[in-house]
């Protein structure tokens, strides 16, 4: 379990999660709200069909935060080395800013480090050595802790 | 507005509904949104036959000025707290950056949007 928050904001979905919704059973289909009722009845769209574009929705947020989660690990292994006042507190995804923003608390205050969806991206679905000394570099320099760049493991 | 990669209902416009004509059952369709361009917006449709998880699936093209209006779910980006500059009151716990971040999530419900 996580020991920091995933915030999802500006969620994007993929053609996997739209396809996994159209074939989800009635079961599954998230209950919609008043506001949403009276858009599909408006709209002259079917409260099923509403249902499967939200739950949509929520796959696509749901594989976000999965994501962020072993970015967030990646992270926590990085700060790992540099002691324990430093700790990942949250990590937000800006959709719209295609970034993710580390909240990490340090000795003398909290830090909001930006990782961009390229590197966050191959961090992690590769994880190759190279990505993460990226990761750690930034991270690092943030921090102001660039002494530490060759030392740790 | 990034539409890419959301699900919007859009209401045809009288001119889609006469172009597409047709292709579509209703005059409005939901639609899973992969890109937008100068010609309109490139969209996953449901079709009647299911396509598995994995398979390709076409994309097609709706113009502009085949939609009147759309709709879709929406939720304002969450600012990411930052910690004031400045002097602190000694006497007053103020508020810890948790707190904030809880209570920014808490005022930002999902809301539903219109575009014209």
């Amino acid at each position: 379990m996580a020991h920091f928050n995933v915030v999802i904001s500006g969620a994007s979905s993929s053609v996997e999660d739209w396809q996994k919704a159209s074939n989800a059973p009635k079961t599954e289909l998230p209950k919609l709200n008043a506001e949403q009722k009276e858009v599909a009845r408006k709209m002259a769209i079917s409260e099923e069909e509403y249902a499967r574009g939200v739950l949509v929705s929520q796959y696509g947020e749901n594989r976000h935060r999965k994501r962020g989660e072993t970015l967030g690990r990646r992270i926590e292994e990085i700060l790992g080395g540099v002691g324990e006042p430093y700790r990942l507190e949250a990590l937000i995804r800006e959709g719209a800013k295609r970034r993710w923003v580390a909240r990490i608390n340090t000795p003398h205050e909290p830090k909001n480090i930006a990782i961009g969806f390229e590197l966050a991206d191959d961090v992690i679905d590769s994880a190759a050595v190279q990505d993460l000394e990226r990761l750690k570099s930034l991270i690092l320099e943030s921090l102001g802790r660039k002494d530490l760049l060759g030392s740790l493991q | 507005m990034i539409l890419e990669g959301r699900v919007v209902r859009f209401r045809l416009s009288r001119e889609g509904k006469a172009a597409l004509k047709g292709l579509f059952e209703k005059p409005t369709i939901s639609a899973l949104v992969e890109c937008v361009d100068e010609l309109g917006a490139w969209i996953h449709h449901a079709s009647k036959k299911r396509v598995q998880v994995g398979q390709s699936s076409i994309l097609m093209l709706l113009k502009w000025d085949y939609f009147s209006t759309a709709v879709l779910d929406y939720a304002p980006e969450l600012p990411v707290a930052r910690e004031p500059i400045g002097f602190r009151s000694q006497g007053i716990r103020s508020e810890t950056a948790k707190e904030k971040s809880e209570r920014q999530i808490d005022s930002f419900p999902s809301l539903g949007i219109i575009c014209v």
